[in-house]
């Protein structure tokens, strides 16, 4: 790639990234603060990688979700994951009818743009399943059909860290499924306040439709385009590996609390979140600064803990900031 | 010597209540090899029982005192002989010993029973043997006593010390090779060999800008490996000279950490910031710089690490206070003493 690919590429981000500066702001009449976890649904929908969203009840995860699927001109569905919820629930099934006397079809819920998993640890395996499958996929099969899922898809998952009981976590290996764990924390002192005037008004603001499928597509396709530099990617390789061998690194303390590191789909999603996150900072090139700024949401949910680690508290996002305090910035 | 004899008598009540039964077998017989014994002897005693094989019959179990007086030794297994059709002989043998001198009598009885009948068990009593235990005799009048001897000590020999010293020579060397190693590891000096004189940071931050303008990289259109090197040696600089660990951090964080440490008053923020953000286009987006840009990046490389070096009042000022801890330190040598 040449100097003036550079420039035309930089010239085509600031014309085709326009659309994130109004995305921001109509996510910001609805959201008060949360910018992280705005950015990171920005990042999943350009990458075209699922969310899996962490947090304590009440931390408007559902909302942003809402939000910003009435943002793009898509087709939204909320599924709440029950206990006895079935995958026929979620992916469909065959209806015989009487008056044909034929089966039909009847699709399921996940037949949306936007699917909204909410609690997914709350339904058993063979229900996460179905959903996860969907999601590697992008394809459901209901008896001797295949249907391809509409474009674009992207499945935002909640979970509660707490009231554990009762719950069916997430296998490791499909959790890696998800490009992006992304932890909500509560809002700030300010933000509360503004809150609580937003909710006591009883004028709650609504955000306006100003995206189209297509507009995504097209964006997608634009976020593939955005330069990566060599050193970028060795730095991208290096931050991975040192979850596998930290002891090459320097950090051979970290090898008792490391039970896994990242598979190489975490170097992939990593690559792919950086990319995504220069494109909304309206940069045609990733420096490191995008790589560090997805690490954390990137593999937190892709580097397993041993029981020393659980035992001394140490989280995996304790493993991650050591991990960049020693890998070498190009 | 002093004979005393012991009769023992077991179960008497025993020999009353025989019942029909008893008259159907034949006794048993007891017998030893020796009748005299020197004190702690052993004696072997022998148990034959002649019967019919309808009855099963049970040796008495003997316990360590077969009668007061008399100890048992070892119990051998019981040998079965087959003498006539139906009759067979069983041969029990026990070692018994006294330690006591004296007579002794030895009797003993045997529970039969018929298989169809365990309800009604017999008791047959044996033959009595008897033995006799002698002492030697000591004359108390001239008989002297000694005590127990003392635990001899023998002198420790130079063969038992010297593995012992040889460990604790090994041990020693290796512990204090440990702390060498260690230290050296830690001030990041080499392992082995003599460790080099620490250069300066802004010694070698010039000594590597030098270099590189020898190398000439960017007019040979090495343009990324030039901006890589320039950031290098600054990043390396920074670390040394700061304590900041800038080879870990990227320009946006190594920025904030100079302002944080209040850097950014000793030099231009802004032309930092500049090299910094043309470096990373360089590196990053393929950015071909103008030569302009190359020799301003250079020229702000040098004026930072000019700027930011220790000035020669400070290096007095560090000497003047290593000096006065030295003084110091002598001068309370001499108040102790």
């Amino acid at each position: 790639m040449s100097e003036i690919n550079i420039k035309e590429l930089n010239e085509k981000i600031q014309h085709e990234s326009a659309f994130v500066d109004i995305v921001n702001i109509e996510m910001n009449k609805v959201i008060v603060g949360q910018k992280h976890l705005i950015e990171s649904l920005l990042i999943g929908l350009l990458s075209n990688g699922h969310i899996l969203l962490e947090g304590v009840p009440g931390l408007a995860k559902t909302l942003a979700i809402n939000t910003l699927a009435s943002i793009v001109d898509a087709k939204f569905n909320r599924i709440q994951f029950t206990p006895d919820l079935l995958p026929a629930d979620l992916i469909g099934t065959q209806i015989y009818s009487q008056k044909n006397e034929t089966f039909q079809v009847r699709r399921g819920p996940i037949f949306a743009n936007f699917i909204l998993a909410d609690e997914i640890n709350r339904s058993p395996a063979k229900v996460q399943s179905a959903l996860l499958e969907a999601m590697q996929e992008r394809q459901i099969t209901i008896g001797n059909e295949t249907f391809k899922l509409p474009e674009p898809f992207l499945v935002l998952a909640t979970q509660n860290p707490i009231e554990q009981e009762g719950t069916y976590p997430l296998p490791e290996a499909q959790v890696d499924r998800f490009m992006l764990k992304v932890v909500i924390s509560y809002p700030k002192k300010e933000e509360e306040k503004l809150i609580i005037r937003q909710n006591i008004s009883g004028e709650f603001p609504k955000s306006s439709q100003v995206l189209k499928p297509e507009d995504i597509t097209r964006a997608r396709s634009v976020v593939r385009d955005v330069y990566m530099d060599e050193k970028i990617e060795r730095y991208i390789v290096d931050i991975v590996f040192a979850t596998r061998t930290p002891n090459d690194y320097g950090i051979g303390s970290l090898t008792n609390m490391i039970s896994y590191g990242g598979s190489p789909r975490a170097s992939i999603c990593l690559s792919m979140a950086a990319k995504a996150y220069a494109f909304i900072k309206r940069r045609g090139y990733v420096i490191p600064e995008d790589v560090r700024a997805v690490c954390y949401d990137v593999l937190r949910h892709r580097i397993g803990l041993t029981y020393e680690a659980e035992a001394e508290n140490i989280t995996s996002e304790d493993i991650i900031t050591q991990i960049l305090n020693v890998v070498e910035v190009p | 010597m002093i004979k005393r004899i012991k009769y023992i008598v077991f179960l008497c009540c025993l020999l009353t209540c025989a019942n029909s039964f008893s008259q159907e077998v034949k006794g048993f017989e007891l017998s030893i090899d020796k009748d005299t014994i020197l004190i702690g002897d052993h004696i072997t005693l022998s148990v034959k029982y002649k019967f019919n094989p309808r009855l099963i019959a049970s040796f008495p179990e003997l316990k360590d005192t077969v009668v007061p007086g008399v100890e048992l030794v070892r119990e051998l297994k019981i040998d079965t002989i087959r003498t006539e059709n139906t009759i067979s002989e069983y041969v029990k043998k026990y070692i018994i010993t006294s330690f006591d001198s004296g007579h002794y009598f030895i009797m003993f009885p045997i529970i039969v029973e018929k298989p169809d009948d365990f309800e009604s068990p017999d008791t047959l009593v044996s033959n009595i043997v008897q033995f006799h235990v002698n002492t030697i005799p000591v004359d108390t009048l001239t008989y002297k006593m000694f005590d127990i001897k003392e635990q001899i000590r023998y002198p420790i020999m130079l063969d038992e010390v010297l593995l012992w010293v040889f460990i604790i020579v090994a041990a020693t060397v290796i512990i204090i090779a440990g702390i060498i190693l260690y230290r050296r590891w830690k001030n990041k000096q080499p392992l082995f060999g003599k460790a080099k004189p620490k250069i300066p940071p802004h010694v070698l931050a010039f000594k590597e800008l030098s270099l590189l303008k020898t190398e000439k990289l960017w007019q040979q259109g090495k343009v990324k490996l030039y901006y890589t090197r320039i950031t290098d040696i600054i990043r390396i600089y920074i670390e040394d000279r700061f304590s900041i660990a800038a080879m870990e951090k990227t320009s946006d964080e190594i920025l904030a950490d100079i302002k944080k440490n209040k850097i950014d008053k000793l030099y231009s923020f802004d032309k930092l910031r500049e090299m910094f953000y043309t470096s990373d286009l360089v590196k990053f987006a393929k950015y071909q710089s103008t030569p302009d840009e190359n020799e301003t990046s250079f020229n702000t490389a040098y004026e930072f690490v000019t700027s930011t070096q220790p000035q020669q009042e400070e290096i007095q000022e560090e000497q003047t206070a290593e000096l006065q801890i030295i003084d110091e330190k002598i001068k309370e040598e001499n108040t102790n003493e």
